[in-house]
């Protein structure tokens, strides 16, 4: 998976960044070069009717030959050390992408084996409690029903409705237009995010990480941090709402119509159970609201 | 002869010319590929130490939580104590889902237009957006709180916000460590400057005591009526 991800960030970043510019500079020197010879041999044949002289003749193209070989040599050189400098570079830069990929997917697949064993542990904590309730005290019920409710408004829950499901990707490359057109930017998130809020939608997520009033979208290179991870395309967004609403609203949208105009893939359904997981909170609530003091009014 | 010769020197030139085109071309590509490796193995670092980070929080509070379950089991706590912390529980969710008038440290920042063109949803929006990736805690536009479904969209000359008219100029407050919202905005070709160059002026204001007004409770925003839960 992290190879596979490395694989598309470098093939984009190769095909935005370089591909029209690289093109455009060989074919520059092609024509220079050519160009300088042509200049050369006239010099030389003019030379030769001029004289008529053996030895000129010889000592140009000496010169030449010079030129030429100096020009291979330093063209041998320059080789050389790219492709020694390109193997050195893999073996340090391969082994430590190789090694913390491998690392980030070791930690990353411990944080959802912690995230389980906490939300088994508070479901567990729940059901004592109720059980306690039952056994004698009907408040504890009442509050463990007012704190689920909370924690659902917060998106601390699983939660499941109807609603619609867009998949964003990227333009296919071409080469006639400026690169950062052909991708999708966090911006463009954020304005799907928004027309959806407008059309009425309860719940959003983005590749699955809970949309929350903090959660942020940020463009880190052709990826886009949400929340606190990192995402390639392409986007899957789930919204739950009325579906008719925020499907029209979304096919009527400027950001759709603009996206689309520019070729990036903007696929729109609606679905009648969509599922949206839980806000994967890391800290405690408490850290979250650590610098608000509450003002009774 | 002389004619052979003269053709076989350009032919010579003309290669070691293609050569030369496609050695320039490999040399940038290589570059190209070294750079992104280096930003590749950064970027690596970094996303390493924030899950490691955020495993050591999450380990933490499941030891908390381990340790308030065997108390509850074993009885140690009384039933008021467990009232009393599910009464902390819910305070501090409605402290985060907005329902509460919170009071703390942050910025307000005032965005009016300079010119002709208004200020529009998408430069709020970005304002918003880079403020809650500074991690700010609470944050509102004219007063309306900024929730997880609040949407911001320009109608004419004013904006909806909670699906009520805010009119301009637009003041965000936020509440979190001043410095770093502070200069999350002013940063370098970030959005103040983005701003600038749209015609509409950012003034940003520290404050100790920024108050912001809890969410409308009249069940026009918080809804959840469409989400069920899952089993």
């Amino acid at each position: 998976m992290p190879w596979e991800r490395y694989c598309i960030l470098l093939k984009r970043s190769l095909q935005y960044n370089y591909g029209i510019i690289t093109y455009l500079n060989s074919t520059n020197l092609i024509c220079t070069f050519s160009f300088l010879v042509s200049k050369v041999q006239v010099v030389l044949v003019v030379d030769n009717q001029f004289l008529k002289g053996r030895q000129v003749i010889v000592r140009e193209l000496k010169g030449i030959l010079f030129v030429t070989f100096v020009l291979l040599g330093m063209v041998l050189a320059m080789q050389s050390r790219t492709i020694l400098l390109a193997k050195q570079q893999n073996v340090v830069g391969q082994t430590s992408v190789q090694s913390l990929s491998a690392e980030l997917e070791h930690e990353k697949n411990e944080g959802l084996r912690l995230q389980e064993e906490l939300h088994k542990l508070e479901e567990r904590e729940a059901e004592i409690m109720r059980q306690i309730s039952n056994e004698g005290n009907p408040m504890i019920n009442e509050l463990l029903n007012k704190r689920h409710l909370l924690q659902t408004i917060n998106g601390f829950t699983d939660v499941e409705g109807s609603g619609v499901i867009i998949t964003l990707d990227d333009a296919p490359a071409r080469n006639e237009m400026d690169p950062s057109q052909l991708i999708i930017h966090d911006s463009d998130i954020i304005n799907i995010l928004n027309e959806l809020r407008a059309a009425g939608a309860q719940a959003f997520a983005i590749n699955d990480e809970r949309i929350i009033a903090t959660s942020k979208q940020l463009c880190a290179g052709p990826t886009i941090l949400i929340n606190r991870n990192r995402y390639p395309v392409p986007y899957v967004v789930k919204a739950i709402g009325d579906p008719d609403e925020l499907f029209n609203a979304l096919e009527q949208s400027e950001v759709v119509t603009i996206m689309r105009i520019y070729d990036i893939q903007v696929s729109i359904r609606k679905e009648s159970d969509i599922v949206i997981p839980r806000y994967r909170a890391y800290k405690n609530t408490e850290s979250m609201i650590s610098g608000l003091e509450v003002v009774e009014k | 002869m002389k004619l052979f010769r003269d053709a076989a020197i350009t032919v010579v030139c003309l290669l070691l010319g293609i050569i030369l085109s496609v050695q320039y071309r490999s040399v940038k590509i290589n570059n190209t590929v070294a750079v992104y490796e280096q930003q590749r193995v950064n970027d690596l670092i970094t996303d390493l130490l924030r899950e490691q980070e955020n495993n050591e929080q999450l380990q933490k509070r499941i030891d908390d939580l381990q340790k308030d379950l065997e108390n509850l089991r074993t009885g140690t706590n009384s039933e008021n104590e467990t009232i009393q912390e599910l009464r902390k529980d819910i305070e501090e969710l409605e402290i985060l889902a907005g329902l509460k008038t919170v009071k703390g440290a942050g910025i307000i920042v005032t965005i009016d237009s300079m010119g002709l063109s208004p200020v529009d949803d998408s430069h709020i929006l970005t304002v918003l957006n880079e403020l809650k990736a500074t991690d700010v805690q609470a944050l509102a536009v004219n007063d309306e709180r900024i929730i997880a479904t609040t949407e911001v969209r320009r109608a004419g000359s004013y904006m909806m916000v909670n699906g009520r008219k805010l009119l301009p100029p637009y003041i965000i407050k936020a509440i979190a460590d001043p410095e770093k919202l502070e200069n999350s905005l002013t940063i370098m070709a970030g959005v103040v400057d983005t701003l600038k160059y749209y015609d509409i002026k950012v003034d940003i204001k520290q404050d100790e005591n920024v108050i912001i007004p809890a969410v409308r409770d009249d069940g026009t925003v918080l809804r959840y009526d469409l989400l069920e839960p899952v089993h």
